[in-house]
């Protein structure tokens, strides 16, 4: 077969991937069944991408991981993306498109797995925050390969073959229910155009935590910011963002949501300025922050996952910025966990929460010890004391 | 990252990060206390062992709570813990003895006495656990035939005489040290570069039992 994967390629060249690593991803739970405590108490990985057994406790209501390069931190957050999606084989295919990996139709899956070694299943393990343990197993099946239905009118789809390898998710829930779904390849001729998709045994229920990943490049999904922003007004809780947005642009008075050239943006009010601003026009340091702030509002009860947290700000904001996590992340009761290269960063981490009433923080450092990832986990105590001698607490 | 101070040029410097590198660790307090101990190291020929200055009695038990959560940490297989009695030696040891409990580390029974780990744990309260003071102290005891000594009681005699306030009681050892120090060569100098530049006669038997216990570790 002559054809190539073309479809696929347009949705690369589109920005869902590599370039998508700068795209945040979500889904929406079921507002009936949010959580109404913290979801993960400790969190244990087995046989997933550079990770072979990783336990990670305790956690708390923010997390921060640091850690070398290559040692894990964005991997240990695609494994809680993954556990909280529970049954939806989909997300395994848009984790690896942040990385740039195509469907390879043959192995679509192989760079989940441990030295892609797909006969070891990924396991994903949660302890909840009322002690209940809930787990994602991850495996695969060969696939039978044939083609199901064959060429149809003019136009239409020529073919559908089943291909390669099902990824399937096995999700065994607080009160030991089990729940498994299938995703099987299919790969979709049209033209001459050959397309990937993934087929469920059943259809994903809504998950019941939302799950928000906010990618390490600084630009964010507008949109997405949109109707987040939305949400907060409806809620009364703007101000947050606009408490936060100061914190970058001082002069900022009101945010808004205007149309006025047919796209939908969130404006602010400068003072002395005659008309709104686009608030992506306030540099990419507001666009993170925004995306931030509303991510951790929107995730109400659920999790919010966020790669490289100091992209885009300045150092001089930093421990504002935590302010405002610390803020919104207790005021929705959102679970955040975040990786970080740097000490300014995390120092100013430290000093938000020790402001605090409640030191809701931990810091966790990813090392890689003969040849095994191992995580520190660092309290208030600890944390101050590292930071006092000074050892380092980056990896 | 902090700045300090170079002891060597007095330029202000980007403090490092302190790496543990050996397997026997002595534990002082603070950045003075460690550059005097370490001074003792070389003049016992002792380089397997190292010293760090991480001090700050109110944040041992953080500290040692962070060094355990280091990589290097599974590698040390002895350390020795100094504190300064100050005017309550027995109190001082408890102080330790908490903290390493607090970090879930070997507590010994009485100064001096190894508690088997891993690591081994080893505290000794200087001047000793019978007596107050500090490390000041035993330097002070050490330079007592020093020719500059009888200089430095007159000075603090004619601060009396003369009405001058002086220092408290307390600190009393600390300001015979840094005016015992400005008769060197180099006047300027603290207590552990002092060492270093053997200002204080490390050869001297008053700091035998810190010897014997250094080497113990």
């Amino acid at each position: 077969m002559a054809k190539k994967l073309i479809d696929y390629e347009k949705r690369r060249k589109k920005g869902e991937s590599p370039a998508a690593r700068e795209k945040s991803a979500s889904y929406k739970s079921n507002a009936d069944t949010v959580q109404k405590l913290l979801r993960y108490k400790s969190f244990d990985v087995q046989n997933f991408r550079c990770i072979r057994k990783l336990a990670i406790s305790p956690l708390e209501q923010v997390n921060l991981i640091a850690g070398m390069n290559n040692v894990g931190k964005t991997t240990l957050l695609e494994a809680l993306f993954l556990h909280i999606g529970e049954t939806n084989p989909e997300l395994a295919l848009r984790v690896n498109n942040w990385w740039g990996f195509g469907p390879e139709i043959e192995s679509p899956w192989r760079q989940l797995f441990w030295q892609f070694n797909d006969k070891s299943p990924i396991k994903l393990t949660a302890t909840t925050m009322l002690g209940k343990e809930c787990s994602l197993t991850i495996t695969t099946k060969l696939a039978e390969s044939k083609v199901v239905e064959e060429i149809l009118p003019k136009k239409g789809t020529e073919f559908v073959k089943s291909s390669g390898v099902n990824i399937i998710f096995d999700y065994v829930n607080e009160d030991g229910k089990s729940r498994k779904v299938m995703g099987t390849p299919f790969l979709i001729g049209q033209g001459n155009i050959v397309r990937f998709e993934l087929r469920m045994s059943a259809p994903s229920p809504p998950t019941r935590v939302t799950g928000i990943f906010l990618n390490s490049g600084i630009k964010s999904v507008l949109d997405e910011d949109v109707n987040r922003f939305s949400q907060l007004r409806i809620k009364q809780r703007d101000k947050l963002l606009l408490d936060a947005m100061q914190l970058i642009e001082p002069r900022l008075e009101r945010l808004e949501i205007l149309s006025p050239q047919g796209t939908t943006l969130i404006y602010g009010y400068l003072k002395d300025y005659q008309e709104p601003v686009p608030l992506p026009l306030l540099g990419d340091g507001a666009r993170r922050l925004t995306s931030l702030i509303l991510a951790i509002c929107t995730a109400q009860g659920g999790v919010v996952l966020v790669d490289e947290i100091e992209n885009g700000i300045h150092h001089s904001i930093l421990k504002g910025m935590w302010n405002a996590v610390a803020e919104s992340a207790s005021l929705f009761n959102t679970q955040v966990f975040a990786t970080t290269h740097s000490q300014e960063c995390l120092v100013a981490a430290h000093e938000a929460f020790l402001e605090r009433d409640l030191y809701r923080f931990r810091l966790h450092r990813l090392d890689r010890l003969n040849g095994e990832i191992a995580a520190a986990t660092y309290d208030r105590e600890s944390l101050e004391g590292a930071l006092s001698i000074p050892l380092e607490v980056r990896g | 990252m902090k700045t300090v101070i170079c002891p060597e040029c007095h330029h202000a410097a980007i403090e490092e990060k302190l790496v543990i590198r050996r397997e026997r660790l002595l534990i002082a307090e603070g950045k003075d206390d460690e550059q005097f101990f370490d001074a003792m190291l070389r003049q016992l020929g002792l380089d397997e062992i190292q010293v760090l200055g991480i001090g700050g009695k109110t944040r041992l038990e953080g500290q040692l709570k962070a060094l355990k959560l280091d990589p290097a940490w599974r590698q040390v297989s002895s350390i020795g813990i100094v504190r300064d009695a100050d005017d309550d030696p027995d109190a001082a040891f408890r102080s330790v003895c908490s903290a390493l409990k607090g970090a879930k580390l070997p507590v010994p029974s009485k100064p001096l006495a190894p508690m088997v780990g891993p690591p081994t744990v080893q505290v000794m309260i200087i001047p000793s656990l019978r007596k107050e003071g500090a490390l000041e102290d035993l330097c002070l005891e050490s330079s007592a035939d020093d020719p500059a000594m009888p200089c430095v009681e007159q000075y603090f005699q004619c601060l009396a005489e003369h009405g001058a306030p002086g220092p408290k009681e307390k600190s009393l050892s600390k300001a015979k040290t840094m005016v015992f120090l400005t008769s060197k060569e180099d006047p300027t100098l603290p207590l552990g570069i002092a060492a270093q530049k053997c200002y204080w006669p490390l050869k001297s038997s008053v700091f035998d039992e810190v010897k014997r216990f250094i080497a113990s570790l």
